[in-house]
């Protein structure tokens, strides 16, 4: 059973409802032409017929794929154009899409449908869902947050159902569980954690809008505590979030009956737990409910979970001088194995820090039709993470990255791909920028700073029409505020000796004030 | 402060000396004016999750609850006071 729950109201959807949906928007589908191993773009904003559109692709043997919707704060044209690169790449044989951007989408190449008019066509068609291959794609999930190329992560049948067998087990489900979430099902927690898992394991399923969610963060937490052990996954910001804002839980909810909420995404930091058993305490929220999940979208999800019942180890990572306390993020999922290692590629003692690689039967088969980039991280069934951590009685503990990666509310933002954006921006001398970001101890998450460098000839007086300039690109292109924009004098920023400016010096350079800078005042 | 606090919210010109003290606090990098046409755009940090800071903290001064299935519609800081505005009455 599904519920979404609305500020306007709630909406059950039984699994017989969510068949019959399911076999209308196959129906339709097919009556537009889609056909096995197609992939169908889903364009759809917080609803009750998600789950239905998802599993109506595969009943027909296509491959869905979930979209960023078009926010209410986003330009539409924009938003378009931020699809448009991978739409044409990956060539769907249907898109279905709200109704406000339907017609935006539509370009005459494909069928863009409404979800309203599929459902609302005959059911008809086959009884039974065509027979799938364990090898064929099951769904495409793509990264969040570039500008540039999504990376399609293609995940077959086979994987998918062995994380779920296997996540199931590391959480030693019952059937009794019910899933309570607000999580975007474009994301790779929303998508499997909060939709697909329930759905599998006949889990009942309360699901929230992400936004409705951002204004109203402790109705989760009612939620939840209404459920029967429930089982609620959040991004790290999330329990800052809801920390700060523990006096608008209703008086009479109690905690004490959630089975986990489980932190997952981000990097897992103690104090995040800290301020939420502060918060909530006197409610009933016990150490032990605090759980870690270490997950990607290349294993399908979880790679590996702590022990539900049981507080989470802290440690501090090895080396010299005093490192951040980090939490354990629990062993690895059975029949996944982890291998850290060296900047050599040689295996690292327990104990050691190293990049973590992942094997094992949940692994994607690569990202799709990027078979060049599939190369770089996919070596002899072996996936290289990126991530940085070493492995401790048994357990995983993260403690960093190897990317250029800053992670903001849950969203990989890559460097890279920001520093491309402000490549044409009036004021600014084209290919000098950085963007990285800052631990920000208040929200849970990283802020985004940028540093660019002004074309020679002007002056200070041109700081802030330029910093608004490149607030205005970030907030319609990457939906991302910057904590800070510094307009610097030309060739300020400093280089690596292979010539490329050096993201780690600038923000060391950064954070010490030694930046000779236009400083915008907004 | 006037008697009814809501009333401050009226004018089509002013915001509040209690949103702007609202404002300085969630968005201590920006320096400039508060008004009611300012936008996020303009002011570093605006983002998805301090708007729902700012939102939840002006409904806390003035005691209302905003429809969240709104909340994110707003097209400068002026539409919002207008929205708290309206949830009050």
């Amino acid at each position: 059973m599904i519920t979404v729950a609305r500020a306007a109201g709630r909406e059950i959807l039984t699994a017989a409802g969510v068949r019959a949906d399911c076999r209308r928007v196959a129906g339709g589908l097919h009556r537009q032409g889609v056909r096995h191993g197609d992939v169908v773009l889903l364009f759809l904003s917080h609803q009750a017929g998600l789950i239905p559109a998802f599993l109506g692709c595969q009943w027909i043997g296509a491959i869905p794929s979930f979209m960023p919707a078009l926010s209410p704060r986003q330009d539409p044209e924009v938003w378009l154009s931020s699809h448009r690169a991978l739409i044409d790449h990956v060539s769907p044989a249907a898109i279905i899409a709200d109704p406000e951007v339907r017609d935006l989408l539509a370009d005459g190449r494909l069928p863009v449908l409404s979800l309203a008019d599929l459902e609302a066509g005959e059911v008809g068609g086959d009884d039974h869902p065509v027979a799938y291959d364990p090898d064929g794609i099951c769904v495409l999930q793509h990264s969040s947050g570039t500008t540039g190329l999504k990376k399609g992560v293609a995940l077959s049948y086979r994987a998918v159902l062995t994380q779920i067998e296997s996540y199931g087990a590391a959480l030693e489900l019952t059937g009794g569980e019910t899933v309570v979430s607000w999580l975007p099902v474009y994301h790779d927690m929303g998508l499997v954690a909060c939709t697909v898992l329930p759905t599998v394991r006949g889990l009942p399923l309360v699901s929230m809008d992400p936004f409705e969610w951002l204004v109203q963060p402790t109705r989760v937490l009612e939620e939840a505590a209404e459920a029967q052990d429930a089982l609620v996954w959040l991004p790290n910001f999330a329990f800052n979030h809801l920390a700060r804002h523990a006096r608008r839980l209703k008086p009479d909810t109690g905690l004490g009956g959630i089975r986990a909420l489980i932190n997952c995404s981000e990097p897992c930091r103690p104090e995040s737990f800290d301020l939420m058993l502060g918060a909530y305490g006197d409610r009933g929220l016990r150490p032990a409910q605090l759980q870690t999940c270490y997950a990607m979208a290349e294993t399908v999800f979880a790679v590996s979970q702590s022990r539900l019942g049981a507080p989470v180890r802290r440690r501090r990572a090895p080396g010299p001088g005093r490192s951040p306390e980090l939490l354990s993020c629990g062993r690895p999922l059975a029949g996944l194995a982890i291998s850290v290692r060296d900047e050599d590629g040689r295996e690292v003692d327990d104990g050691e820090i190293g990049q973590i690689h992942v094997r094992g039967p949940s692994l994607f088969d690569g990202y799709f039709r990027q078979a060049e980039l599939t190369k770089t991280r996919l070596s002899d069934g072996w996936y290289a993470t990126r991530d940085i951590g070493f492995v401790e009685d048994g357990e995983v503990f993260i403690s960093g990255r190897l990317d250029d990666v800053i992670i903001v509310a849950g969203r990989n933002l890559y460097a890279h791909d920001i520093e491309a954006e402000l490549a044409n921006i009036a004021g600014l001398k084209p290919g000098r920028a950085v963007a990285f970001g800052i631990r920000n101890d208040q929200t849970g998450t990283e802020d985004l700073v940028i540093l660019a460098e002004a074309e020679r000839g002007g002056d200070d007086t041109l700081a802030g029409p330029i910093a608004e300039r490149v607030r205005e690109r970030l907030a319609q292109v990457l939906l991302v505020s910057a904590r800070e924009v510094v307009v610097l004098n030309p060739d300020t920023l400093i280089k690596t000796t292979s010539g490329k400016i050096s993201r780690n010096e600038n923000r060391r350079r950064y954070q010490l004030d030694e930046l000779k800078s236009w400083r915008a005042t907004p | 402060m006037a008697s009814d606090p809501l009333s401050e919210l009226n004018s089509d010109e002013q915001v509040p000396e209690r949103v702007v003290e609202v404002f300085r606090r969630l968005f201590p990098h920006y320096t400039g004016p508060v008004y009611r046409r300012l936008t996020a755009t303009q002011v570093p940090g605006w983002d998805s999750l301090t708007h729902a800071e700012l939102i939840m903290s002006v409904e806390e001064v003035y005691g209302v609850l905003i429809d969240p299935a709104s909340a994110f519609d707003y097209a400068d800081l002026g539409a919002l006071l207008d929205d708290i505005r309206r949830s009050s009455m």
